[in-house]
């Protein structure tokens, strides 16, 4: 027994724990250290391989892995400093996405890239420089980063900027941690235009309408994205809703923070996997049916608009302890209509209870390992089994087939020769981390398998 | 009127020191680097737009350093001592060479009596205050481990206790929390029997009990009959208990 002290000789806590990747495709013991001290940064060997974890959502094993030292940076998550005129927040990378939002939206500030669960560290958003609700108008979360702090051992503490470092900067936005460990960071907020936002609903009678209606939609909404069901065969593949939304000016504070509680190893306490061939498309149905009973047009709070799956975790658990994949493919816009043909006809001969399928429109340019580009980014949920991972190597060809980008950090299962085949600047970053990191301390399970 | 939290970068005192920020009270952060210091009086005026001060001092230093708060308060008001400051040892078993067992003391026990001492002659002449010390359910019974911690701890109950008859005619409330396990790196990772509380709930009732009574509570409560329990196991059947 021991009772009220600050710290265990004042030392990281260190054990060995279960981690897994989010969608429950890497299990395995590691050592964990949690810091919540400055000088704990330097606590560790200065040539023990290492990786910093944060919120652990990742769908890859990004935080864990590869004979790294996890370190669980969840404690340095304290906003350090809010300019409410300018909108500059700097704050530490354990710091949430709620915690940012709980602290800028009721000053009149927020992020408009962020990934949509309020558990999510900035840290993590930066790694996976993840992309938001219009990434054709706002690009990733990498445009608001105006500088950063990071410790490695062989660099000691290093800030990162346009002006300073610009390089390093650019590597560490997308550069899944592996360039040190992001300490704070600096972000530039945007004006909150209204606290809440209207949302209107169009249906999609197949995925042959999706790209016009989709391009239409993101050049004036604030955001867009759909909703489609791959369990219909024929004419109907696709079919679903276009969900674009803008802010309502003016409008006062009606935001409810609450959220529901979920991360890696509660996601699977459930053994069973409830989404299967027939519950899915039962499900898909049901999903549609409620949407045409439902308003044409609604009015959401901001909260419930940027952590749209804070109040939606149920979802997740329905895959039980076997978990599920997740694909999500940049496709060129000139390939979309041969991608479709040859994602129905594959789904036609080979059904996979696709439980999620969902398309954003991207503006912007290929570089490093981001997930960024110009195309049509349409995400795949499917259970995990033998079938979904058929289906996942065969989207690994589609990719490679149609010049898609593959999304590193949604797929735990990505191999190198995927990754190496379809970002063409694969061996230049590979090189460039091992020029900066010679012993490649930073590492995980992902940039393992990624061999890099 | 100023609150004074030693200890206050990590664990309990970071949650105390968030828990009083929030109530709007003028804070003094003490804690052994300013690095913690400044992010974590960084982060509460952003929040809370309170008037927070962050200190470094290291208080297991002997001597002078102990005056550093005293010093740094200069003429301001004391309206609250907190000292959610201690320490463990992996190899506090009873064979710690005497640096590190008075390492441990000057944390957990020590320290607080030379800050008490420095500070309490004008918190005796405001006739107004509040003093808050934390102990340990491990000081309950002496066990195999943590020897010399619990014996700190122990200690620092009967100065709580002393301190409270001194206090309490000059209209100053002397609180002492025995805690449990704490969801802190302490105990990180660690396997163990009974539930570990999450330290911002704790400070949630610390902060809400504030200046009400003196006396010795259990945190969370149901560490009281616990510690009554393991006080009246006779010493033959205690001894072969392995915890």
């Amino acid at each position: 027994m021991s009772g009220a002290s600050d710290g265990r000789a004042r030392g990281p806590g260190r054990a060995r724990l279960d981690l897994a990747s989010f969608d429950g495709g890497v299990r395995g013991t590691h050592e964990v250290m949690r810091l919540d001290r400055y000088r704990h940064l330097e606590a560790l060997d200065a040539h023990q391989p290492r990786i910093v974890r944060g919120g652990g959502y990742s769908y890859a094993a990004a935080s864990f892995g590869g004979g790294a030292v996890v370190q669980d940076f969840r404690p340095f998550d304290r906003i350090l400093a809010l300019d409410e005129t300018t909108g500059a927040l700097e704050c530490e990378a354990g710091a949430t996405l709620g915690r940012v939002f709980e602290v800028c939206e009721p000053r009149g500030w927020y992020l408009p890239v962020q990934a949509g669960y309020p558990g999510i560290t900035i840290g993590g958003c930066i790694a996976a420089d993840v992309h938001g609700k219009n990434q054709l108008r706002d690009g990733t979360f990498s445009r608001q980063v105006e500088s950063l702090s990071l410790f490695h051992p062989r660099h000691g503490f290093v800030t990162a900027s346009a002006q300073e470092n610009a390089a390093l900067l650019k590597s560490t936005c997308g550069g899944l941690g592996l360039t040190g460990h992001i300490v704070s960071a600096r972000l530039r907020l945007t004006r909150l235009p209204g606290a809440t936002a209207q949302v209107r609903r169009r249906r999609l009678d197949c995925i042959e309408d999706l790209l016009p209606v989709l391009e239409e939609a993101a050049a004036r909404a604030t955001f867009v994205y759909t909703w489609q069901n791959f369990t219909v065969r024929g004419r109907g593949f696709g079919r679903g809703y276009l969900y674009e939304g803008d802010f309502v000016p003016e409008t006062t504070r009606t935001s409810d923070f609450r959220c529901t509680a979920i991360d890696s190893a509660n996601r699977a306490r459930y053994v069973f996997q409830a989404l299967n061939g027939l519950t899915t498309s039962t499900f898909n149905l049901a999903y549609e049916a409620l949407q045409r009973m439902s308003g044409a047009c609604v009015e959401i709070g901001l909260f419930q608009l940027l952590f749209p799956v804070a109040h939606k975790v149920a979802y997740f658990r329905l895959f039980g302890r076997k978990g599920f994949h997740e694909c999500q493919l940049l496709i060129p816009r000139q390939e979309f209509a041969r991608a479709a043909v040859q994602l129905r006809e594959y789904l036609a001969a080979n059904p996979v209870p696709v439980t999620l399928a969902s398309a954003k429109l991207f503006h912007g340019e290929r570089t490093a390992l981001r997930f960024d580009g110009s195309g049509v980014c349409l995400a795949l949920d499917f259970p995990r089994g033998a079938a979904g991972t058929r289906f996942a190597n065969w989207l690994d060809g589609l990719a490679r087939d149609v010049g898609a980008l593959p999304n590193l950090i949604k797929d735990s299962r990505l191999g190198s020769q995927t990754v190496r085949a379809c970002y063409p600047e694969y061996d230049a970053v590979r090189n460039a981390l091992h020029r900066y990191d010679p012993e490649r301390l930073y590492r995980s399970e992902l940039s393992e398998r990624l061999g890099l | 009127m100023t609150w004074v939290v030693i200890g206050a970068s990590a664990g309990l005192g970071r949650a105390l020191s968030e828990e009083l920020a929030r109530d709007g009270r003028s804070l003094l952060l003490v804690a052994s680097d300013r690095r913690d210091l400044d992010a974590l009086a960084a982060d509460l005026r952003v929040r809370f737009r309170g008037e927070v001060r962050a200190l470094e001092c290291d208080v297991t230093a002997t001597g002078e350093a102990t005056e550093v708060p005293s010093q740094a308060l200069a003429d301001a008001p004391i309206e609250g001592l907190l000292f959610p400051v201690g320490a463990v040892a992996e190899d506090d078993n009873g064979l710690l060479p005497a640096s590190a067992a008075d390492q441990l003391i000057r944390i957990n026990l020590t320290s607080v009596i030379s800050i008490v001492g420095r500070l309490l002659p004008r918190m005796l002449e405001q006739r107004h205050g509040v003093i808050v010390g934390f102990g340990s359910v491990a000081a309950v019974r002496g066990r195999r481990r943590n020897v010399v911690y619990s014996a700190a701890k122990r200690a620092l109950e009967s100065y709580f206790e002393s301190l409270r008859h001194l206090c309490e005619p000059h209209g100053i409330t002397v609180m002492l929390y025995v805690v449990g396990f704490m969801d802190t790196n302490q105990a990180f990772g660690q396997k163990l029997r009974l539930p570990r509380a999450q330290p911002t709930r704790l400070a949630r009732r610390v902060c809400r009990e504030l200046g009400r009574h003196s006396g010795k509570r259990y945190l969370p409560r149901w560490w009281g009959p616990i510690s009554l329990a393991l006080r009246v196991i006779p010493w033959p059947v205690f001894r072969r208990l392995r915890f």
